[in-house]
Parts: structure tokens; C-alpha cells; sequence
């Protein structure tokens, strides 16, 4: 994965037994993946395997030298010490110990070799794998390691300040450059005499701190100038690791990177959360989360969010120290913020940590009670039958009332239904067969802080008249000509025209009629666009898809009297920034589409903005575009539909003669002509598969005619459904 | 005098055991991952000099 886009860019897969580490080697050239039996040199720009060697005996440890091109594999009481550059086994160290742990120093050719933990007799060797010849030991440590820097080794020893008792494990350290083993200088050993987290089994040095990272899943942080310790998580609740590396498998091992000269990313074996550690702000300030699958999600410890939907719906909050847990999709309107890794990374945004506990105190907690004003049985998920087509659901608020700010109803994953009441709401709805017998309803409640309470669901299974066959109402608005000619585009309606007649081709067969409502240059105004969406209200039933599109300009408010937002701007918009006024006038915001597709009884909505003909005319700005970002996902999840986006800041070049349209459009006709078909090659083209094909296609394009590839935004908070069909 | 000499040693006794009780900071809240959603648990990582992110998956 590449942090500084968030984005996974290679993926590798290999037959692998017992894998233990992953490790960068110097000038990250390579890639070694360790496994219990076995090492691998891999090139990571390729994949290509450069060294694989199989062990009898179980390894005991690996680690990369960063000074020079060198390795160190553990095994069978001695350490073979690999040069990379020759590929060839350049020293073994007879150490006739078994190994606990090694560790290069950073800047010269010694490495530090810690046997297994003795009760008796501990001691640590100090060796020159140039040479391959212990220099010399120390006795009484264990578990020793450089620091990154080349200042300091760090290590455990017992007993080693007057007043402990016999055996007391403590943590320790000494300058390296002096050499001076035998001064040594604390963390202030009292404090440090019972570890929060277990033995710290790697450490880092960031600014004037030692982290140290132990077993348990938990770290602790060490001040060098004010002494003592600063930072812990203490042991997790959760079970420690089931397997962990070797000799430390009783305690997990961990890894720890710098991202930058102030965070550092901590990680424990079998955990897929890595933690994002700030030294100036001394607390965790965000988390990584990934999933082979190529899910991941970062998260910040104010609960903004990036990452794709569906690693959201894996995650959620917990206490540390009562049992209390809430889901991250409680805290999604809190913010979903694309880029968020780089925010992190820059360091320059404070930001209000989320104490969970405080959080749940004050979550609505929330009840289906009746279905047509039947009680509804207090069960996880009730399930009901009715041949009645319009019913009533209720919704109570069980607890918290007083902090709600509204209450919602969603069918099929579509809202249905919004109430500002605060403790009771009744809603109409119209059951269908769109997806089959069974509808789907789950309703929230969301607190004046914006957390949402936990989902209550239902199922009700319709068994009344059948539904017709679907209509498609195909809204598409292109904008080339603006009433303020320095916002004219030359793109939009090329690509609204070819987008339109290629869903038309490809949807005959699925529907059973097709309203193509079409907008262009100056016929874009708010009433016009309000009129066209309110015959589609009129004519929509459940069971049909209304497809909107649009390529024309999109901006942010500038959000001084009210909460910034985005809006399409329509042609009698003459200023994109500066006068709110005249967008809250003449332009659509999110909340007027949010309350639009609330209202249009089709299940199935899509969205497709092509606001990225904005770059050749506007001068782009970052921060909006993240914030257009998240208006639209936050949007696509309210109403519970499908957005596909480009939106301008990411100056899309849109202007490739060559391709005589939008990139964005260009990657979706490709799409819908056939190439997003994936999985069974069915001829179908699903609204998922369309996503996803945009997603990877348009930077390969944006690559391939700009040299820098673009990134367009997919949403999807509905059910996949079929589109178009080709031939 | 001698008050004043008791006190000063009385300071001087107390004011290590002043700096040693400083209590670290805990962190309170935890992101976690509910273990039968996800497909494979994260085994290694390794951060890059430019900001590579390797990750080992079981």
C-alpha cells in the first residue's frame, strides 16, 4: 500500500506456512517474508523471488540491517548473515545459544545478540558480523536491541537497582556511543519494575521518547529528558495473539515503523490494527486498518474515517476499561475524510479525541415496536409476512431521547424515512418484491453529536400483487454553455449525450419502459431540475431505477453563514465562489438531493457526478476537494444510494481530443459497453461492477494521457442491481 | 533554623517521590475489528523510507 495515496498498489500471493514477519530491507530494495521454516528474498517491484531457503529446524528470528546490505537469519544456536547484493550466505555466527532476539546496530557492523531468557545466568553478545567474531558480552541482560538512531541500546535486566526485590524484571538503557556498560541510566527503574504491557520485545526511539512495544497488543512510551513513563495502553482486554514469532511467541511480537519524524505506526502479530502514535501529542492519533481482501480503513482518534465502505462495517469503538463498544459506522457522520492519512501524516489539525465511554453514555438507544400497529416481538431480527402494500412501522426511542436529533428508516438500504421527533415516529411505506419477497428495514437514531445508536432490524415478507416490471427514468444534464461565459466547458454535453444513449442501448431489455429526460446549457436552472425530479416522484414506483447524470460544474459553499455544502451548479450561476447567497438561491445542494431521492419511491438510485470538468476552468483548491468528497459520501450514505464521482480538485484533465470525451465518461462508457463486466461474465453490467471498473480505470488513463494518475470516488450504500445488459 | 532545616529536607525527600508519581498518560478508547468479518489476519508490516506500507497477511 501506498500511504501517501491510501491506496493498495501491488499485491502478492504466495503458498506460505506459519508466516511470522515482513521486513524492508536497506534502501527497501527487497521484501523478506519469514516463515517458521522458511526465508524468502523478494523483489518487490516484480514479485519475483530472489532467495528462497527452507530450514529444518524452526527460525528463531530476522532481521534487516539498515546500514548495510546485510540480513541476519536466527537458527539452530547460530545466525547466518546473508549479503544481499551477492545473494550469498556471507558469515555464521556461532553463538551455541538459542536465540531470543538480534539486533543491528545502526551505524556500525556489530549486532547484538540476546540467547533465550535465563533464570541464572543472563547475559547478550556483542559480535562483528564483518569479522563474524564476538567482540565481546554483557552479562545480566536479556532482550537488548539498538535504538534506530545509534544512540542507545536498550534492554532488560533483573535486580538491577538497589530496593527491588530479587528477580524484578526492569527495563533499562545506556548510551551506546560511550560504551559504558556499566553506567547505566534508567527510565526511572521503580516505575518501570511491573511493564503495563508486558515485555517490551522491540523499541523505537522518536524525538525524546522510547517507545516500547510489548505483547498484549499494547505499547508504552518513555520520555528521555523528563524521565519515567509518559504513554500507555496497558494490556489489552482482548486475548493476546494466539502465535506469535518463535521464542517470543508467548508474547506476540510487534513491529513498529517511523511514518515521519514525529509518528510512529505500531502493530502486534495477528492484529490488523496498526496504531499511529504522535510523540509531540504524546496519545494515539489514528489507527490503520487493512484486510487481504484490499479493504482498509484510517481512522482517527476523533472518529474521521477513509477507506473503502466495506472495512467500516468491520470496525467499532471499544472501551479500555469497561466493556462498552459502539460500531464506527456510529461515528461515520463525525467525518469521513478522504485523505485523511496525509492530514494525519502533515500534523497540523487538532482535533477532539472521542472518549468512548462518554460517547455511549449519551447514544439513543432505539425499537421497531409495531408494524401495522402490530407489537412487534423484542427479538434481534423480526420477521413478519403481509400482502398489504402500503403499511405503517413504528419507532420508539428507549433511551436518550433528549439527545436525538433525528430518527431514520431504511428499506432495502434505501431511507425511507426521516423524523425529527425525539422519542416516537410512525412511517409510511410501500412494500415490493424489487429484491425478491423480502424487504429488508432497519431503523437509527442519531444524537445531537452526531453518533448514531445501533441498527434495529426487520425483515417483512411481501406476498401481495406482484410488482410491474421496472421503469428506468434516465435523467442526464450536461452543461457546456454557463451565463457567465468564463465558466463555459467544452466536454459536458458530449459525454451527457454518449452516456445517455449507451445506457439506453443496454437497459432495453431490463426495462419495461424507459423516460429519458434530458437537460442541457441553459435549461439547467433550479426550477427546471426540480420540476423534471418532481414528474419522476409522481412516476416512480419501488421496483424502478432512476439514473441521474451529470457533467457540469460542482462546488463547496464557502460555509460562512451556514455549514459548508456542495451544490450542482446550474446555468444562471455567474459566481461559483465568494456569494453563498446566490448558490442557496439558484444552485442544488446535497441536502435538496438528499431530500429529493427521500421522496422518489425507486429503490434503486444512482448517482453520477462528473464535476471534474471543473479543473479546466477553476482553479483547484485540495481542501475542497475533500470536502466535496465527503459531502458525497456522506450524502450516498444517508440516502442509502449509489454514487459514482470526480469531482474538480483533482484536476481530472478533461480535454483528450483523443478520446473526445471526460476521462471519467470515457472509463464509463468502456463500462457499460462491456469491459466492467466481471465475476461470471453474465452480460450483465451491475451497478458495483460499473463502480468498480471506473475506479480502476480512470487512473489508468488519467496515467496514460497525463502521466499522473487520478483517482474518481465510488459509493455504494444500496443493493447491486443490473444496469445494462450488452451484447 | 531548625524548622527551616527539617523542611528543606523534608523537600528534598519528597520531591523525587513527587517526579516519580507522575502517572503516564492511558489511552482509554480502542479501534477494533470484529475477527469473523474480516478474511485474513495481519501477521507483519513494514513501513518504507518513501512510505511503503507492506503488509503479511495469514
Amino acid at each position: 500500500m501506498d500511504l501517501s495515496r491510501s491506496h493498495f498498489t501491488m499485491s502478492y500471493n504466495f503458498e506460505i506456512s506459519n508466516p511470522r514477519e515482513i521486513l524492508f530491507t536497506k534502501n527497501d530494495s527487497h521484501l523478506l517474508l519469514v516463515e517458521s521454516h522458511r526465508v524468502r528474498l523478494i523483489d518487490w517491484q516484480n514479485g519475483s523471488e530472489v532467495i528462497s531457503k527452507k530450514y529444518e529446524n524452526e527460525i528463531q528470528i530476522v532481521r534487516s540491517s539498515n546500514y548495510t546490505n546485510h540480513f541476519g537469519v536466527a537458527n539452530d544456536s547460530k545466525i547466518e548473515i546473508w549479503d544481499i547484493e551477492n545473494l550469498k550466505i556471507s558469515k555464521t555466527l556461532n553463538v551455541k545459544k538459542r536465540i531470543t532476539n538480534i539486533s543491528f546496530s545502526p551505524f556500525s557492523t556489530e549486532i547484538v545478540i540476546s540467547p533465550t531468557w535465563n533464570v541464572l545466568r543472563n547475559r547478550i553478545f556483542i559480535f562483528d558480523y564483518q569479522s563474524g567474531k564476538e567482540k565481546y558480552e554483557i552479562k545480566g541482560k536479556y532482550l537488548a536491541s539498538y535504538d534506530n538512531v545509534g544512540q542507545r541500546m536498550v534492554f532488560w535486566q533483573n535486580n538491577a537497582v538497589p530496593g527491588l526485590t530479587v528477580g524484578t524484571p526492569v527495563f533499562g538503557h545506556q548510551s551506546f556511543d560511550k560504551k559504558d556498560y556499566q553506567s547505566l541510566t534508567y527510565f526511572d527503574g521503580k516505575q518501570e519494575k511491573n511493564s503495563d504491557v508486558g515485555f517490551y520485545l522491540s523499541t523505537l526511539h522518536l524525538k525524546d521518547k522510547l517507545i516500547g512495544a510489548g505483547g498484549y497488543r499494547g505499547f508504552s512510551v518513555f520520555d528521555y529528558k523528563k524521565g519515567g513513563k509518559v504513554f500507555t495502553t496497558k494490556k489489552t482486554k482482548r486475548d493476546r495473539s494466539s502465535s506469535g514469532f518463535s521464542a517470543m511467541r508467548d508474547y506476540a511480537a510487534n513491529a513498529h515503523y517511523l511514518l515521519n519524524d514525529d509518528l510512529a505506526l505500531i502493530n502486534a502479530y495477528g492484529d490488523n490494527i496498526n496504531q499511529i502514535y504522535s510523540a509531540t501529542e504524546n496519545k494515539i492519533v489514528g489507527y490503520i486498518f487493512v484486510d487481504a481482501g484490499g479493504d482498509y480503513a484510517v481512522v482517527s482518534r476523533d472518529g474521521r474515517f477513509d477507506g473503502t465502505p466495506e472495512s467500516s462495517s468491520k470496525l467499532f469503538w471499544s472501551s479500555r476499561k469497561s466493556s462498552k463498544q459502539t460500531s464506527l459506522e456510529s461515528t461515520f457522520s463525525r467525518g469521513f475524510t478522504p485523505g485523511l492519512l496525509q492530514i494525519l501524516l502533515a500534523g497540523n489539525e487538532v482535533s477532539k479525541e472521542l472518549v468512548i465511554d462518554d460517547a455511549i453514555e449519551n447514544v439513543p438507544v432505539v425499537q421497531l415496536t409495531k408494524f401495522n400497529n402490530q407489537e412487534l416481538p423484542t427479538s434481534t431480527l423480526p420477521r413478519l409476512e403481509s400482502s398489504q402494500r402500503v403499511c405503517s412501522v413504528e419507532v420508539n426511542v428507549l433511551e436518550n431521547n433528549n439527545n436525538v436529533s433525528s430518527i431514520k428508516l431504511f428499506q432495502n438500504n434505501k431511507l425511507v424515512g426521516i423524523s425529527e421527533q425525539q422519542s416516537k415516529a410512525t412511517f409510511e411505506v410501500n412494500l415490493t418484491n424489487t429484491f425478491g419477497d423480502e424487504n429488508y428495514f432497519y431503523t437509527v437514531a442519531i444524537s445531537k453529536d452526531g453518533i448514531e445508536s445501533k441498527k434495529k432490524k426487520m425483515v417483512i415478507k411481501y406476498s401481495g400483487k406482484t410488482d410491474e416490471k421496472p421503469k428506468l427514468f434516465l435523467v442526464s444534464v450536461g452543461v457546456n454553455e454557463y451565463k457567465n461565459p468564463k465558466y463555459n466547458l467544452n466536454y459536458a454535453v458530449a459525454d451527457a449525450d454518449a452516456f445517455k444513449e449507451e445506457i439506453k442501448k443496454g437497459a432495453e431489455s431490463i426495462f419495461d419502459n424507459i423516460f429519458d429526460l434530458e437537460v442541457r446549457n441553459s435549461g439547467f436552472t433550479k426550477t427546471k431540475i426540480s420540476e423534471v425530479l418532481n414528474n419522476v416522484r409522481l412516476k416512480a414506483n419501488e421496483q424502478d431505477l432512476l439514473i441521474f447524470y451529470y457533467a457540469g460544474h460542482g462546488v463547496m459553499s464557502e460555509g460562512i453563514e451556514r455549514e459548508s455544502e456542495f451544490f450542482l451548479v446550474p446555468h444562471d450561476v455567474t459566481q461559483l465562489y465568494g456569494r453563498d447567497e446566490m448558490l442557496y438561491e439558484n444552485a442544488i445542494s446535497a441536502k435538496e438531493i438528499q431530500d429529493i431521492s427521500k421522496e422518489i419511491n425507486a429503490q434503486k438510485q444512482i448517482f453520477i457526478i462528473d464535476a471534474c470538468q471543473s479543473a479546466s476552468a477553476l482553479e483547484a483548491v485540495a481542501q475542497r476537494g475533500i470536502k466535496e468528497e465527503r459531502a458525497i459520501a456522506q450524502l450516498a450514505r444517508s440516502t442509502g444510494t449509489f454514487w459514482i464521482t470526480a469531482s474538480g480538485s483533482k484536476q481530472f484533465a478533461t480535454e483528450f481530443e483523443s478520446l473526445g470525451h471526460g476521462v471519467f465518461t470515457y472509463a464509463l462508457l468502456e463500462g457499460l459497453a462491456g469491459k466492467a463486466d466481471g465475476g461470471n461474465h453474465d452480460k450483465k453490467i451491475t451497478v458495483k461492477e460499473l463502480s468498480a471498473y471506473v475506479e480502476s480505470r480512470v487512473p489508468e488513463l488519467s496515467e496514460e494521457y497525463k502521466g499522473k494518475p487520478q483517482f474518481p470516488a465510488g459509493y455504494s450504500f444500496g443493493n447491486d442491481f443490473p444496469i445494462v445488459v450488452y451484447e | 533554623m531548625i524548622r527551616i532545616s527539617l523542611v528543606l529536607i523534608f523537600y528534598s525527600c519528597i520531591t523525587p517521590l513527587l517526579v516519580h508519581a507522575q502517572e503516564p498518560v492511558v489511552d482509554k478508547t480502542r479501534l477494533e475489528y470484529d475477527e469473523d468479518m474480516i478474511e485474513s489476519f495481519q501477521v507483519g508490516m513494514c513501513v518504507s523510507n518513501d512510505q511503503k506500507f507492506g503488509v503479511f497477511f495469514t
